[in-house]
């Protein structure tokens, strides 16, 4: 008799599993204020594609947070927005050659070519392939060079 | 820097691999364009004659500092950006 009620007080005192549908927490418990659980714990410095953006960042920009290379024309969008270019454009990406490009890119405003005036952007075809502008040099000087064969 | 190749021997306008030949001939790292009829080189040259090779100078911003003319390398030294 004294050991079967001294069974049924382990019993008691030990551990016991929670009730079904869970523990009675503040913090999950629905309510009209938002919880932690309702938004979800969300890592500002999550890049899912590892292209370099944050997946805010992808937001703000239209890219795509699970595609490295939204717009597929061969940068990954990190690189895109590194190089001052459109990662949403596919004719739009950093040079094949390496020569950077500035910022400032799109801001020129021509105004002639005489000196002292801005001379008008050009877009001519490259050893690469590429079109290359020149006022995607716009961050430093230039030295143009004319030349042929005979 | 960035080569202007306006034509080819058989006064062509480049093509890529005439572009790309030109880069290698002269170990060229910088881009090579394909300058059609002249089209940008004619923009700083007064007069109908162009004596090649032209050098034009821009600043930062695109801006002309020398045109028409040979650049000495104290022109460059003088407008490189800060």
């Amino acid at each position: 008799m004294r050991s079967a009620v001294f069974g049924v007080f382990a019993l008691a005192l030990g551990g016991c599993s929670p009730p079904p549908g869970g523990v009675d927490d503040p913090v999950t418990q629905d309510s009209d204020t938002a919880t932690a659980t309702d938004t979800g714990s969300v890592d500002p410095n999550l890049d899912s594609d590892g292209d370099g953006l944050t997946d805010a960042e992808e937001a703000t920009l239209g890219t795509d947070p699970q595609v490295a290379d939204t717009d597929l024309d061969g940068w990954d969008d990190g690189d895109e927005v590194d190089g001052h270019t459109d990662p949403n454009s596919a004719t739009d990406h950093p040079y094949t050659g390496g020569w950077a490009m500035g910022a400032c890119r799109d801001d020129l405003v021509a105004s002639g070519n005489g000196v002292g005036q801005v001379t008008a952007d050009f877009a001519l075809l490259d050893q690469h392939g590429d079109t290359v502008r020149l006022h995607d040099f716009c961050d430093r000087e230039v030295l143009l060079v004319g030349a042929a064969f005979w | 820097m960035i080569t202007l190749l306006a034509q080819t021997n058989s006064q062509q306008t480049p093509t890529q691999a005439d572009l790309q030949l030109w880069a290698d001939t002269y170990s060229l790292n910088h881009p090579v364009v394909a300058d059609p009829n002249f089209g940008v080189t004619g923009r700083f040259i007064d007069g109908n004659t162009i004596a090649l090779p032209s050098m034009t100078l821009l600043s930062a911003g695109a801006q002309v500092v020398s045109r028409d003319s040979w650049v000495t390398g104290s022109q460059v030294a003088a407008n490189l950006p800060n």
